[in-house]
């Protein structure tokens, strides 16, 4: 009885369980159907299948899948395929067979996020639109490897023929941009000023991650440039420590960097002496004094908690040169120009995050310039120092959609000037508070407002200017940007020091931008308005062609003028393996009535047509990159006191053709570069306009400093190696 | 008694073919893993990713689930030929090692896999990222050797690393060539090829070998 029980039993439990695993092995469903993306097109190997299992599959080049499972009951399906949304949904299975159609949702994070990028031609770490990176500016033939050279080569940047010092944006002059260095204006950007012959920029190209150039609509944060900033930001902390050595036609430098866990020190030292280059330039100047100079600098970096990061650096440096130029005040003839230059400068920023949405930035810099001059037989001493400091918080909401910015800057400045017996000297302290706001209510739009505030103690003056920048993605790759707002600056400094107090000067800016990138190539086309108003004019004096003028008569803001134009920018790293190229063309069409101009005409140092090619090519097998450049100037108006119109002239186009050749190699385990840079290969003998004898009899050409120049150098990298790691 | 022995045989059948049903995760990664040894390009491996991808959802607590849905995504973005994809990729890469992490796992192949995410996104965009992810890289095969220092693949990532920077930077195929021996020393000493031993890369550093041998 027992026995027959158990056996029954028995019997019975594996008839459940056969049944059991014939219900699980035999009743299947089969799941089949189709993939598709928004426009019907088949999606291939998007990977199917029913959550929380292994069961699935991956669709065909076809879109299709079909896969067979044992689950039973309600489930859910989910298609999932990278650069989509992940689709669900829910299928009740009883064993039978199933058809799907599922149709995929392009995913949002696939398309970049809007950026504002009228008026601004930014390179950080990430985004290559149109990256000015420390190598690009030293292998950009023509630039001599100059940050503000390689900046030339942009397009709405004047191309300066060489006898300006400073920036020229989009028909500004050279008093109209600034140079921002981690937060404060850096004061003298450039070396000394010498009547005729422009200086090179005291910015060093491996000091900088990052670059935003602004060719106008900047932001809020700065003020007191009518028409550009260039905003620079320094490196972090170095990643190992190295050492660099090197030498050239014009010196010898030597820097380096201690890594000390989350802190390192940087040195440097160099020593200038240009006589090797003037033995192979064709020098249209005459050096009685071979320029000669020297500077060190010290910087500390320290990485904070929460990836904070203060930084400070001291720079101090020392110039001295003579040269026979040109006489500004008569035409025709020359005199000795000597100088000895002292600069310091002290920049700290301290960058905190108070939590991953919220930061604190405060900045800091102290500088002290000194000019001896001597202006023929006359002494003229010159002085000028700045206090700068700024503080800001940004905010940001969870989301990242919209952040707040809310910051002030103070900065206190100071110029004395003596010439002879003339002394002239003001100071002036600037108070600036600003808020700006970026909201990004949807992936494809983003608006920017922000106003800023501005108070002159020199001028006991104010004014409250907003402004404003809107994007619309419009593609995939392709962006339109505008920018507007109002920006004010304080008449040049040659007016302020013998005492005139005119108001603000004005300008106001418009500009639309079509920006187009993708995979290493960038097509950016910007139209541009700008009106100029209450600029500084002279009256009741003579014009004369001398920027060194020192009768300025009677002075007020009834000046006025316009720039308007078209910037086209084209880079295409990508067609070719190793060949990088870029275009700028700027076409401008400006008028303006300021300082002692007789009409409102082009300025004289405006030329209509700019035109920069440049390209690199970097041949693997040789490990050598060649770079070439072409600019191209159209003329440029100058006075001619015969002619019945005024600065109605315009002087021949300007070319030039530039070359550059680098050898890179590690020679015991140093990473080398030389290079070889030829200016103006062809020697062409540009010409910059005319100056006519005082009863206009007479004229003489304005030349560039030099013709042809060669520049060779040799750089040596060492970074601290690894230890073998075999 | 024979009806007995009957039931008690079919009753031990119908287990096993119960059993058979349900993979254990190691059948479930050796059948996506051989998917992978056998891929070529592309639709291969997405097959054998999609599948890493469930894999590692159902066995949400094992740290070499998570580690083998890392791995081809990381191999995944290297073959994607779109670079906004590319990122992408790495993306999910990064997921499965914040889970790994998250596991607390510490172990030479997580940190070998770490370094191998690290070039991946580094090689998305090589020219603009090298500064930022060598060091990581760097760092991680650094850990990874203390931990062990005869896992191959540190010497295999090391060498195909050396192998694609310049010459002129200290790299190229001569300088390369110590670390693939190196490497191929260390996959000698592997006696066996299990999954849950990671063993990828031996077929690759061979191939590259008789590349550099051939220079």
């Amino acid at each position: 009885m027992t026995k027959r029980v158990t056996k029954t039993l028995f019997s019975f439990i594996s008839l459940l369980l056969l049944t059991l695993v014939s219900a699980t092995s035999f009743a299947q469903s089969t799941i089949k159907g189709e993939v598709k993306n928004q426009k019907g097109e088949p999606v291939g190997f998007a990977s199917v299948f029913i959550q929380n299992t292994v069961d699935g599959t991956t669709t065909g080049v076809d879109g299709k899948f079909s896969f067979t499972t044992n689950l039973k009951g309600p489930q859910t399906l989910v298609v999932n395929l990278i650069g989509f949304n992940k689709s669900t949904q829910s299928l009740n299975l009883t064993d039978s067979v199933y058809t799907v159609t599922v149709q995929l949702q392009e995913s949002a994070k696939h398309l970049e996020e809007v950026t504002i990028t009228a008026g601004t031609i930014e390179a950080n770490n990430d985004r290559s639109v149109a990256v000015l990176k420390p190598l690009d500016i030293v292998t950009t033939a023509g630039a001599q490897a100059d940050v503000i050279g390689a900046i030339q080569t942009l397009p709405g940047v004047q191309r300066n023929g060489g006898d300006q010092t400073g920036l020229m944006v989009r028909g500004g002059d050279v008093n109209e941009s600034s140079v921002i260095v981690d937060g404060t204006v850096t004061q003298n950007a450039f070396n000394s000023s010498v009547p005729g012959v422009a200086q090179r920029s005291r910015l060093n190209p491996f000091a900088f991650k990052g670059t935003a150039f602004s060719s106008g609509g900047y932001t809020v944060r700065y003020g007191q440039a009518l028409s550009a900033v260039l905003d620079l930001q320094t490196t972090d902390l170095p990643e190992k420590n190295n050492m660099n050595i090197g030498a050239h036609f014009a010196g010898a430098y030597i820097s380096g960097s201690k890594l000390m866990g989350k802190n390192a020190v940087e040195y440097a030292a160099n020593y200038t002496n240009i006589a090797p280059y003037l033995l192979v330039a064709d020098a249209n100047v005459d050096f009685y004094d071979v320029p000669q100079g020297g500077g060190i600098s010290t910087r500390f970096v320290s990485r904070t908690e929460n990836n904070g990061i203060f930084k400070m650096n001291l720079t101090h440096s020392f110039n001295k040169s003579g040269i026979t130029i040109p006489d500004p005040s008569t035409a025709g003839a020359t005199f000795d120009f000597g100088i000895r230059n002292e600069n310091t400068l002290l920049t700290t920023s301290y960058k905190y995050f108070i939590n991953e949405h919220t930061k604190l930035f405060s900045a800091f810099s102290f500088s002290n310039n000194a000019d001896k001059i001597s202006w023929g037989a006359a002494p003229v001493y010159r002085n000028d120092g700045r206090l700068q400091g700024r503080v800001e918080l940004w905010w940001e909401t969870k989301e990242r959609k919209f952040n707040l910015l809310v910051g002030s800057d103070v900065q206190r400045f100071d110029y004395t000037q003596r010439f002879d017996t003339l002394i002239g000297q003001f100071d002036e302290l600037l108070s600036a508070g600003y808020v700006e706001a970026e909201w990004k209510p949807i992936l494809w739009f983003a608006i920017k407002p922000g106003v800023r505030g501005e108070y002159s103690q020199l001028l006991a003056k104010g004014n409250i200017v907003p402004r404003a920048a809107f994007a619309f993605r419009t593609g995939e790759a392709s962006q339109v940007s505008a920018a507007t707002g109002v920006f004010y600056q304080t008449a040049p400094i040659n007016y302020l020091m013998q005492g005139y107090r005119p108001d603000f000067q004005q300008s106001i800016h418009y500009m639309l931008n079509y920006q187009w990138m993708k995979k290493d190539r960038t097509l950016r086309v910007e139209a541009y308005y700008k009106s100029y108003d209450q600029l500084v004019r002279e009256n009741g004096t003579a014009y004369t062609p001398n920027q060194f003028r020192f009768d300025l008569g009677m002075v007020d803001n009834s000046g006025s003028g316009y720039a308007q134009g078209i910037d086209f920018f084209w880079r295409d790293r990508k067609s070719i393996k190793n060949f990088d190229y870029w275009i700028s063309y700027s076409y401008v069409d400006t008028k303006r009535l300021y300082q002692n101009y007789l009409d409102k005409v082009t300025p004289d140092y405006v030329s209509d047509h700019n035109l920069n090619v440049i390209a690199k090519y970097f041949i693997m097998k040789w490990q050598t990159n060649i770079s070439a450049s072409y600019n191209y100037a159209s003329g440029r108006p100058f006075y001619n006191p015969n002619s019945t119109a005024f600065l109605s002239e315009k002087s021949p186009d300007f070319h030039n053709f530039s070359v550059t050749i680098s050898y890179l190699t590690t020679i015991r385990r140093m990473f080398t570069v030389f290079y070889l840079s030829l200016d103006n290969v062809t020697n062409q003998k540009n010409v910059l306009g005319y100056r006519y004898s005082a009863d206009g009899t007479q004229r003489f050409p304005i030349l560039p400093p030099m013709y042809r120049s060669v520049f060779l150098g040799v750089n040596f990298s060492l970074t601290e190696f690894n230890k073998d790691e075999l | 008694m024979k009806t007995i022995i009957t039931s008690f045989a079919l009753l031990v059948l119908s287990v096993t073919a119960v059993r058979a049903q349900e993979p254990t995760m190691e059948d479930n990664l050796k059948e996506a893993v051989a998917i992978v040894d056998t891929a070529k390009g592309m639709p291969g491996l997405m097959t054998a990713s999609a599948k890493f991808d469930l894999i590692a959802n159902k066995y949400q607590g094992e740290w070499l689930a998570q580690y083998y849905g890392a791995y081809t995504k990381a191999i995944l973005s290297y073959f994607e030929p779109d670079v906004a994809k590319k990122d992408l990729y790495v993306d999910e890469a990064d997921a499965y090692l914040d889970k790994i992490t998250g596991l607390g796992t510490e172990n030479d192949h997580v940190y070998v896999l770490k370094a191998l995410v690290a070039n991946a996104r580094m090689a998305v965009d090589g020219e603009h990222r090298w500064q930022e992810y060598g060091p990581i890289f760097e760092e991680n095969l650094k850990k990874a050797k203390e931990l062990n220092e005869n896992n191959p693949q540190i010497y295999y990532l090391k060498a195909v690393s050396v192998f694609y920077t310049p010459k002129m930077f200290g790299g190229g195929a001569k300088k390369a060539k110590p670390y693939f021996e190196k490497a191929k020393e260390k996959y000698a000493l592997m006696t066996e090829r299990t999954v849950m031993v990671p063993y990828w890369g031996e077929p690759q550093n061979e191939e590259y070998l008789k590349q550099v041998n051939a220079d």
